[in-house]
């Protein structure tokens, strides 16, 4: 009878009455440790990240517009603009462009007396209207989409437009005034994941 | 050698036959209580388990996002999106929202040297409120070698702001460390590995599940690990639900139990892991009871952490910090 059937049937019975003599205790701590804990691993694995994964694709931003402001010669309370919006990944052909995003939008917009803006000449509530293109395809985080209502303002001292997102005013765009026309830009050029299509 | 496998096989068995009796120190079994003697340490009644259980407390909450983001941030303001490489997308092998943005390296610029990678996602509400989210695996350290941001993880937060009071969650799993985000000043000098879900509010609400082991100078130069499941629930604002498990260097865990997290005849595993039977008087006096190695120890008084000067210290991120705007990017643009 093999020594694994004899255990097997040892187990099956009442206890020896002498039991095997246990291991003596060395009475260091490291012996009878309770580590009850569920800790993740040591890492130990190299830092991933190379060259490999910056892509390489480049993706040019550009949004320009103007707000007309009324009535003429101030305080204005009333605002009529436009936006466009394209976005090209790496090069673009002058002769057949091919943006990868394209939206023009119309703007009304109407004082807002509630926001305070530090240096602020003056705050509105703009609403965008898409009337060309599909906003919704453009890869600036910061696209407006059609309908939505921003708190924008202009700040002459710094030449900039400023957008009001969850309370904290944002730099917004570059802007310029004259008389009461505004006109601002904002340029962005920044690497891109691009999925690869794939091959039919 | 199949016949020295079964002997090796039977000498197990024949072992695992043999009952145990009180007084075998045959050491614990993990989630089980008992209250047979065991060897304690030698200096488990010089502990100062009160300051020893506020510090892990303070060290969960000091192992949120914001503390991550605000290194994540300081990172990217030392480059230009050049170096580090900020773009659109994730990492090609990551399966992500494409409306995420990433900074990837390697590379150095201004004394730092970059590698790996971070993707993250903010959002920013009308009512005051804000979201973010940051994952990767990066380490980014100064030509001596010092870290001053690792991450490698998955974190998220969000914080609501009203009249002046607030509301934060925060959820971070993974490895955090470096200088830029920990000082010496900081609960967690040295950073951290493992996960906290804590849920805080300036009313004193204060939720924590932890489990995290801590690089660097133990806590009282004792505890290397802290394990936390405590909840404060309404009717009393001075003793949380739960417990708090502080590892010693040594391995042995000291644990101490709150109020029950669960009711007396909860059928579950984890309810019944909480020594109900040993522990006498569960009562909302701000005070826990020591288990050493799943032992009970009388000859501690019971521990008395300094749960009001925590939940005074509450704080959680303004709504700027989840503005991040590629209109204005914390990177030097020109």
């Amino acid at each position: 009878m093999s020594p694994l059937v004899l255990a097997l049937l040892a187990c099956g019975g009442d206890p020896p009455a002498e039991r095997q003599p246990l291991p003596s205790d060395t009475g260091t701590a490291d012996v009878f440790t309770i580590d009850t804990g569920d800790f993740l691993p040591v890492d130990t694995g190299i830092t991933t990240g190379t060259e490999d994964d910056v892509p390489t694709n480049l993706l040019t931003v550009s949004q320009s517009g103007t707000w007309s402001l009324s009535p003429l010669g101030g305080p204005f309370t009333e605002l009529a603009g436009t936006l466009v919006i394209e976005e090209f990944v790496d090069e673009l052909d002058p002769l057949e462009p091919e943006y990868a995003c394209e939206a023009t939008y119309n703007l009304t917009g109407q004082l807002n007396e509630e926001s305070t803006c530090g240096n602020c000449d003056f705050v509105f509530n703009v609403t965008h209207f898409v009337t060309e293109g599909d906003a919704s395809t453009c890869r600036e985080p910061g696209t407006p989409q059609h309908e939505q209502v921003w708190v924008m303002a202009y700040d002459s001292s710094n030449s900039q437009i400023l957008r009001a997102i969850g309370g904290v005013w944002v730099p917004w765009a570059t802007a310029n005034m004259v008389g009461s026309d505004v006109t601002y830009t904002f340029d962005l050029v920044i690497a891109i994941q691009v999925e690869e299509e794939e091959e039919e | 050698m199949r016949h020295i496998q079964h002997i090796i096989l039977a000498s197990g068995l024949v072992a695992s036959c043999v009952p145990a009796e009180p007084g075998d120190q045959l050491g614990g079994q993990s989630g089980s209580l008992r209250d047979d003697p065991l060897e304690l340490p030698e200096d488990v009644d010089v502990i100062d388990y009160d300051v020893a259980v506020t510090q892990a407390i303070a060290v969960a909450l000091g192992a949120d996002l914001a503390s991550t983001w605000r290194g994540h941030v300081q990172m990217m303001e030392n480059g230009d999106a050049t170096c580090p490489r900020v773009f659109l997308g994730a990492p090609e092998d990551e399966d992500m929202d494409e409306d995420v943005i990433s900074w990837a390296g390697s590379c150095s610029t201004g004394g730092l040297d970059y590698t790996g990678t971070v993707t993250w996602q903010t959002e920013v509400d009308t009512e005051g409120g804000g979201g973010r989210s940051l994952t990767g695996d990066a380490e980014v350290a100064d030509a001596n070698g010092n870290v001053q941001f690792q991450f490698d993880g998955e974190a998220s937060d969000d914080v609501t702001w009203t009249d002046g009071g607030f509301s934060y969650g925060s959820s971070i799993e993974g490895q955090v460390s470096g200088l830029a985000m920990f000082g010496a000043d900081s609960a967690v000098p040295g950073g951290f590995r493992g996960n906290v879900d804590l849920a805080t509010a300036s009313d004193g609400t204060m939720t924590i599940d932890a489990n995290l082991y801590l690089f660097g100078e133990p806590l009282l130069g004792r505890f290397d690990s802290v394990v936390l499941d405590i909840e404060f629930q309404e009717g009393c604002a001075d003793e949380p639900v739960g417990y708090v498990g502080l590892r010693g260097t040594d391995g042995y865990w000291f644990d101490v139990y709150f109020m029950p997290k669960f009711a007396a005849d909860d059928p579950t595993v984890e309810a019944q892991a909480y020594p109900y039977e040993i522990i006498d008087n569960p009562v909302c006096d701000g005070c826990g009871h020591l288990f050493v190695r799943n032992v009970r120890v009388d000859a501690v008084p019971d521990v008395c952490p300094d749960f009001g000067s925590l939940a005074g210290a509450l704080s959680a991120p303004p709504v700027d910090e989840y503005v991040l705007t590629l209109h204005d990017p914390p990177w030097e643009t020109e």
